[in-house]
Formats: C-alpha cells, structure tokens, sequence
C-alpha cells in the first residue's frame, strides 16, 4: 500500500471514531434470555418470542455538523425485533425507516364438535390432516419516509414512502364438502402474503397555504398456492345414490379444487390536500382523494372518489366553532355469475339441471353491496363557561344512500344522527372532570332484509323428497323469510364520565365510568338491543422520590338481546 | 336470547429505588373473562314437529357450546443495579400465565416464563 | 520529518471531537438558568431544525419563545412567551411550523380543547412514548387487557397506529377513506374486493369486530355462532336431535365414533359457523351448492 493511501486511511480512521464518539449518546444493552412455554402457545404467547437466545436493545444518536444518525433497535430474537433509524443531511433530508418482525399465534379449532349422526343418514365428521399443527404468522413490516428539501428552495419538500409488509406462516384452512355427508377437512396452509405500497407527494408552501399533491401505489399478493381438496361426490345422503349432482356446482368429478384462495390486488391512490391555519381566522384543510382498487384475478374494480372540509375558528374570546364535511363514493364493476349447472345422472330427473327440475335460476348479476354515496358531517361549539370549564356541543350527522343493498323494503338509505355534549371543569386545584353524553338517532340502520322464519315452514308438502315432484327445496324455504335481523341499533344514548384528582407531586387518583344502552325496535317482527357498561379505577401513588406504585381495577359487561329462528325443514 | 360478556382487571405496578444505584420494578396484572348466551326457547308446536319426518328438535343445551371463561396472569419483575459508572446490569423475570376455564373448541391453557439478563451501557 | 501516527492519531481525535463538538449558540446562554430545557434539546428534533424550515429563520430557544436576547439582558419573564398559561395560544405557536399541512385541523379536534401539544409530545428533550390516551380513555385502554386484543399491551401497536388526534375525521381515525381503508391496510386480504360478498364486510369492519379487545377470539364483539344468530337464522340442522344414540356411525363403510351422542348434530351446526362458513370476508370462489348461488362464504 503506498504512504499516502495509507495516511489517507489512518486518517479517515481516526477522524471518523473521535467525531463519532465525541457527539454520540445513547446506551447499549447486550444479554440473553431463556423462554419456556408449556401447552398452547395462542394465548400466553400469542404476540410474544418463545425463542431463546441472545438479545440486545440499543438507543443511540449521533449528532454532528448538520448530521443526525438516531437507531433504536431491539432485538428479542429471529421472530420478535423493532428497529428505527432516523437520518438527516443537513436537514436537507430527512429520513425514517423502520423495520419491525412480530409474531402472531393462532387457535388450532380440534373440530372435536363435528361429529354426528341421524340414524347413520345425515352424517357430519371433521378431518384434521395436521392435528398436532401449531398455527401462527409472522407480521414482519419495512417502512421508509423521506423528505427533501432544500434551503433555496424551501417552499418544496419532495416526500417518498414506501411500506413493504409480510405475513408468513401457517394458518388451519377449512373446506366443507356435503350432500353424501358434511365433510369438513382441516389442513395446514401456508401463507406468504406481501403488501407493497410506494408513494411519492410533492408539498408546496407559500406562507401559511401549503398544497400537497401525491400519488401512491399498493400490490398485495400471496405468493403461496391456495390449498387443494378434492370435494365428495354428492349423493342422496339416505339413499347414497347419485341423486344429488344436479345440486351441486363441483364434486370429485372436478379433481382437487382451490379454496381459501386470495386474489392480488393493486391498488392507486391519489391526493391533494390544502392547508391554511389562518385562512381570515379560520384553520382550513380541504382534502380530495380518489382510488382505484383492482382484483387482478377477476378484474372486479372499485373507484373511491371522496373530498372532505375541515374548519375551526374563535367565534369570540369564549367560543369556538369546528366544522367538519365530507363526501365520498364507492363505484364497483358488476359481476355476472354464470353458476355450472350439472345435470343429474340417476333417479326420475336424470340428464335434467336443477334449473329444469325445479325452475330454479342460479345465474345473477353480482352488484357490489360497497357501492354508496356518504355524506357526513359535525357541527361543534365549545364555550368557555369559566375560566376552567368548558361546554361543547355537537351535531354529528351521516347519510348512507347505498346503490345496491336495500336496509328496509325498498330503501336504500341510512341517515344517523347524533348529539354530543361534553362538559369539563376543574373545580379545585388538582382535580378534573370530564362528563359526556351523546344521543343518537338512526333511521333504517344496515340489516339485513328478510334474514330469518317462515311463517309456514312446513310449506303444504306432507312428504318432502328429492324424489317426490313439488317437494320443498332449500332455497324456497329461504325465499320465504320474512323476519328483517340486524346487529345496529336505531337509537342509542351514551354517557361517560371521567375524574382525576391530583393528590399531590406524583399521585394521582382517576376514575373512569361509561354506560351505551342501545336498541333497534324498528325491525317488522323482532327487537335488537345492546347495553355495555364499564367502570375504571386507579390510583399512582408517590409516597417518596424512591417508591411509586400504580394500582387499578376495571370492570366492563355487555349485553346483547336478539331473536333468533331456526328454519324447520326435511333434508 | 341474550348473550353477556364480562370482564374484570386488576392490576398493581410499583418502582422501589432502595439505593441509588439500585432499582427494583414489579407488575402484576390479573383479567377474568367470560361470555355465555342465554337459554334458547324453542317453542314450536307438537301439532307442527308432529309433520315432520325429522321432528326431535331439542335446543336446551345448544346455549352452553359456545360458553368462554378464562384467567390470564401477567408477572413482571425486573431489577436494574450500577455496577460502574455507565454500567447497569438488567434482570427481569417475564410470566403469562392463561388458564382457559371453559375451553372452546380448543383447550388455550398455556403459560410463558421468560428470563432475562444483560448488561447496559450508557454513553 | 518522520511522521509519528499515534501523535497524528491523537491529534487528529482531539482535533475532530472539538470540531463535531460544534461552536457556541444562543442556546448555550439559556443553558445557564435553564439547563434542564437545553441539555436534551440536541436529541429533539427541535433542537436539529435548520432555519429553512421556518417561517421565519429562527431556529433555537428563539423560535418558540420569542426574543430571548432581551430576555437574557433583562432577566424579565414577561419577555418571552411562556407555554402551560393558555392552552390555546401554545397551540398556536406550535401550528405556526406544524399547521403548514393536515396538522392544520388540530384545532377542529376534540382533542384541542381538552389537550395541549406538550401533553403529547416531548419539546426539549428524546421523543419518549406517551400514555396520555388512558387519561380520557380509561374504558377503552381496559379494553386492550381482553383475552383477545391487538398487540398494545405488548407494545407493538400504540393509539397512534390507528387513531390520529390531529384529525377531525369521526373517531379521530387515521385513514383518509372509510374505517375499513385502515384495517385493511394490515389485512389487505380481506379487501377483495370479491365476487362473493359478505355485505357487514362492505359496510363496516366493526359490526362484527371490536378492534379495542373482546372476551371472543379475532376481537369479535360476541362469540359465534351468537355474533352470526343476530342477522342470520340457525342452520335448519342446528336443533336436531341424533337418534338413535348410536355408538358408532358409518360413512362409506367406515365406522366412527359417535363422541358427541344425541347432541352430536347441535355441537356441530349451533357451536361455530365459520368452521364451514370460513370465508367470512368475501370469496372469488363459489360455494358448492346450487341453490345459495355460490354465496354460501364455504370456500
């Protein structure tokens, strides 16, 4: 090596440690850990490493002239570990990335309640293929975001992201096959699924406007086939005959099919949003975004449009008025299903579909039940009652006009209204209340229409079969139902209140109590309600600069009361 | 039918600093859930099952298969002393302990230890 | 001259920690009575901004509180701003840099009239995690201690990974589109979008899922098949009795044990639907059976 490359390194290697160390804070942490786990892992492991091994969790920063180097790592082991690192050029750019690895463990179902049998003719069995299996994914997710901007320029900031996310592992994948028997066959699948999202956005700042354009783009996709299952062949489950292939679309015939599948996705995203924080006394942020989301598979799309409003601003020295609008639209592509129709091969109805035994048209065009115009808006207006208290009110109103799902007979639209109050006061040093209390209003709330009972379930056929013309099929039995079921409420009031009292330097008491009673009693023929209540106490205490202790209590309930109905139907 | 879900939490957490040099953390935290539905009535006339071929319907039990209640423990002891200046050595003891009361479809009981020690230095 | 590296060495450590170490500021004036407030500030991404990031140029003590010269040569408080007086007015000083973007609508949260910035955030010192959530939303942070919950307690996931306090969206949710946009952003594969629709799905993640943690797995607000008897009826096999109470049953000639006896047909159709029903979300694949159309969610 010549002198002066030599003299260059040592140098370079010398300048470099004593700059370094001479700005660099932070601490290093280097150990190890043993874990042990004893029977099912899904829940006292379910985020957690059962990994043994070395671990280490560094905070460091290194700040020198016009560079910033910031790392916060911890690493549990190969399946659990969290790192940032922030770096600044002279402020010119900056840039945060972090990398993140978490493990998720999940139930293993035993399928032990699949099991039964009427007179050895309905018949219904599970299959593990992996009962020793232990399920779980492992959410591993890279995220960068950078800005860049530059001292002649400083009204620019140039801004890239970009997100890369895995969830690999092995989940329990469940097919069902029936008519001969109901089969259901559990098997171990694995999965790769990868989400990528990269997004570029240009802010533009001209003394308080600041414009912000960007367009970004996801692909989600698993890279894992879907698995296999070869579907029985269907038969009259008494007669064990080929009576049934006309009812249904795939069977052993088709080979080993696909199931649990999942499509790829892209999807584009762009926004432009403008800001003012003193646009003639008011905060102003108007943003617009519009998407289009593909399923490449099918080539289904959804086109999201949406704008939204928000204002604040000082009515007076006492009263401030925040306003908030927006609208949106969900547009999807329609799909028409064309269903297989095989034609039974045995009985009075061989060579014949089941559309031409029994009228019945399997063929429909699909209309997205996401296809909708939203509205929304709040109205709120704090008032300064005293010096610590202060009264705010809110209106808070929602209209969802759906194109395709209908939430009652002929209607297609749901508008929900609700009133807030808020009152919060700190009546003696140390001490803060908190009380709210909301009212809400929900005209034909999502349900789903015509869910459940026949009020004639046995319909007129004394003796239903597959072999007897005009007996009662399945789908009549459920064409029939009339009763409209739902999980919203109509109507709800909501009341929480919360205190907190300082005892004194560190300590602290607080108490939490929330009550939700709702209920939907706009239903044809049954009633839906919900009550959830909970209540939180803890206290800090701070007895001296050496001790402090934290303790606390909560309790939460919740209550649902709705009807349900059972179809009674020969099959 | 009604069905209830219920959950209770106490926790206690405390911070002891008997020298200066030493310090000792301890968390505890317990949580009791539980979920079951209501009776469900089945009131369906003998007149109507008598038309079925199938007519045994009985849903007196179907209530209790999807009942859950489960105990979880968290422990968290740890202890961080100096040992020199900028040097702090770190112990902690880690325990999830889930007891799966009523299991569903799955028994979830399972417990976690962990153990922990290393050595930290600070800049 | 024979050059003698370890003189060089140290010279040149000497020299470069000097160098990095940087020259005077203003800060180091305010250090004298405030040496708390200064000492940290060099970790804060505060103490780092280059003056054309700001309004107006000025970086340091300064560009917060105001002139501090004046305040050094006389000593007076009165003659820089002071934050912890009035809420309002902090916020404003704090908006003058961060207002320039969707931080503009902090003031139209709910979260400004009760919330300062500091309560959140760390001015002076190391960005240091905050539990002020739990203050106002103690119901919601017992929530987080269910048997099933997202990984907060774990402290993998925060408040922040989902809710922005600086919007004035409903929930103060972080997501530009609908509710849905932002759990979907993790679980991409439930999006679809699918030719076979579960409606709730399209309609609202939260009708059947509690996000905050539930006593019923995959945050369901009740346990199946409670959760699914709200808005659909029972199986018409869920209610029927096994008779007879045979040992054994056979399918294709194989014989297996009847576990479960006259029960054996209500545990498997009234215990969990999506032990059939297992693409709950959506599917591009059809049911088997002709008669629901493919929309039987079996596959």
């Amino acid at each position: 090596m010549r002198p002066n490359v030599r003299l260059t390194l040592l140098l370079f290697a010398s300048i470099v440690p004593a700059v370094v160390w001479a700005q660099l804070t932070g601490s290093v942490q280097l150990g190890g850990h043993g874990a042990q786990e004893k029977d099912n892992p899904a829940r006292a492991s379910e985020y957690a490493t059962t990994q043994s091994g070395p671990d280490s969790a560094v905070s460091l920063q290194y700040t020198g002239q016009g560079f910033y180097l910031g790392l916060d790592s911890l690493a549990l082991s190969s399946e659990r570990q969290d790192h940032a690192l922030t770096i600044e050029l002279g402020r010119l750019v900056r840039s945060h990335t972090t990398f993140s690895k978490l493990p998720h463990r999940l139930v293993h179902d035993s399928l032990a309640n699949l099991a039964g049998a009427i007179a050895d003719v309905k018949i219904v069995y599970a299959t593990d293929m992996d009962p020793r299996a232990r399920y779980g994914i492992r959410y591993d997710q890279f995220a960068n975001h950078t800005d860049i901007q530059i001292p002649g320029a400083s009204w620019l900031t140039i801004s890239t992201d970009f997100r890369e996310q895995w969830r690999q592992g092995h989940v329990q994948a469940l097919s069902t096959s029936h008519c001969y028997s109901c089969h259901i066959v559990s098997q171990s699948r694995a999965l790769d699924h990868h989400t990528k999202d990269a997004g570029l956005s240009a802010t533009v700042t001209l003394g308080n406007w600041s414009v912000k354009a960007s367009a970004s783009t996801r692909d989600a996709r698993e890279r894992e086939g879907a698995p296999l299952r070869l579907y029985e062949r269907a038969q009259h489950p008494a007669l064990r005959t080929p009576l049934f292939d006309d009812r249904v679309t795939y069977d052993e015939r088709n080979g080993p099919l696909p199931f649990n599948w999942y499509p790829t996705q892209e999807k584009d995203t762009y926004k432009l949003t403008v800001a003012n924080v003193n646009f003639g006394g008011f905060s102003f942020l108007l943003s617009g975004t519009t998407s289009e989301l593909t399923n490449t598979h099918t080539g289904n799309k959804v086109d999201y449009d949406g704008v939204s409003l928000t204002l604040a601003r000082k009515l007076s020295p006492k009263a401030r008025l925040a306003v908030y609008l927006r609208t949106y639209s969900f547009e999807s592509t329609d799909y028409f299903y064309d269903s297989p129709e095989p034609a039974a091969v045995a009985g009075p109805y061989a060579g014949k579909t089941y559309r031409q035994r029994y009228g019945f048209d399997p063929d429909y065009l699909r209309q997205s039940a996401l296809d909708r115009d939203v509205t929304e808006g709040i109205v709120r207006l704090t008032y300064r009652l005293g010096k610590l208290t202060t009264l705010t009110g809110q209106y808070q109103a929602r209209q969802v006009d759906r194109a395709n799902y209908q939430v009652a007979p002929d209607e297609t639209t749901t508008l929900e209204q609700k009133v807030k109050l808020n009152l919060a006061t700190r009546p003696v040093t140390g001490l803060h209340l908190q009380a709210f209390l909301t009212y809400a209003d929900i005209s034909h709330p999502f349900m789903a229409l015509n869910a459940a009972c026949n009020p004639d379930p046995l319909q007129t056929t004394p003796a239903p079969s597959p072999l007897a013309p005009g007996s009662v099929q399945y789908y009549q039995i459920h064409d029939a139902r009339v009763a409209d079921l739902t999980a919203s409420p109509s109507r709800f009031w909501e009341a929480r209140a919360s205190a907190s009292y300082q005892l004194g330097g560190a300590s602290m008491a607080n108490l939490s109590v929330s009550f939700w009673d709702g209920d939907n009693d706009d239903l044809d023929l049954t009633n839906w309600s919900k009550t959830v209540q909970a209540v939180t106490a803890s206290v800090t205490w701070q007895p001296s600069e050496a001790i402090q202790t934290h303790a606390g209590a909560s309790y939460g309930k919740r209550e649902t009361e709705t009807f349900v109905c059972i179809p009674l139907m020969d099959g | 039918m009604k069905n209830t879900a219920q959950f209770r939490t106490l926790f206690a957490a405390g911070t002891w600093k008997p020298y200066e040099s030493l310090e000792l953390q301890g968390e505890v935290g317990y949580t009791r859930a539980s979920e079951m539905m209501g009776q469900i009535l089945f009131n369906v006339s003998e007149e109507i099952l008598a038309k079925l071929h199938d007519s045994n319907y009985d849903l007196s039990e179907a209530h209790t298969y999807s009942n859950l209640d489960s105990k979880r423990w968290d422990v968290n002891l740890s202890a961080r002393a100096r040992l020199a200046k900028g040097i702090h050595g770190v112990v902690s003891y880690n325990l999830v302990k889930y007891d799966d009361v009523t299991p569903y479809l799955a028994d979830l009981s399972g417990r976690l230890d962990v153990f922990q020690v290393g050595l930290r230095w600070t800049l | 001259m024979r050059l003698n590296p370890q003189a060089v060495l140290l010279t040149l450590a000497v020299a470069g920690a000097a160098w990095a170490a940087g020259t005077p500021s203003a800060e180091l004036a305010c250090a004298g009575c405030h040496e708390q407030a200064v000492d940290g500030f060099a970790a804060n991404v505060h103490g780092r901004l280059a003056p054309f990031e700001i309004p107006d140029g000025q970086t340091g003590c300064s560009s917060c509180h105001g002139d501090v010269i004046k305040h050094q040569e006389t000593g007076d408080p009165a003659s820089v701003y002071r934050f912890g007086r009035d809420r309002e007015a902090d916020t404003q000083v704090c908006l003058r840099c961060h207002g320039r973007g969707a931080k503009a609508a902090y003031t139209a949260t709910v979260h400004a009239e009760e919330t300062a910035c500091s309560t959140c955030h760390t001015i002076h010192t190391q960005k240091q995690a905050s539990s002020a959530c739990s203050t106002c939303h103690a119901d919601v942070q017992a929530q987080t201690l269910a048997p099933s919950h997202h990984p907060l307690r774990e402290g993998t996931m925060t408040c922040a990974s989902c809710h922005d306090v600086h919007s004035a969206r409903p929930g103060a949710l972080a997501v530009d589109g609908r509710p849905n946009d932002l759990c979907v952003s993790c679980h991409a594969e439930k999006e679809g979008p699918y030719i076979f629709q579960h409606e709730p799905v399209e309609e609202d993640c939260t009708i059947c899922h509690q996000p905050h943690g539930s006593v019923a797995d995959n945050l369901l607000v009740a346990n199946e098949p409670f959760l699914c008897l709200q808005c659909h009826e029972f199986h018409f096999h869920a209610g029927l009795e096994a008779r007879p109470e045979a040992p054994t049953f056979t399918v294709g000639g194989r014989q297996y044990p009847n576990v479960m006896g006259a029960h054996g047909y209500q545990r498997s159709f009234a215990t969990k639907c999506t032990q059939c029903h297992t693409q709950i979300h959506g599917s591009d694949l059809p049911s088997q059976g002709i008669s629901s159309r493919g929309r039987s969610l079996t596959r």
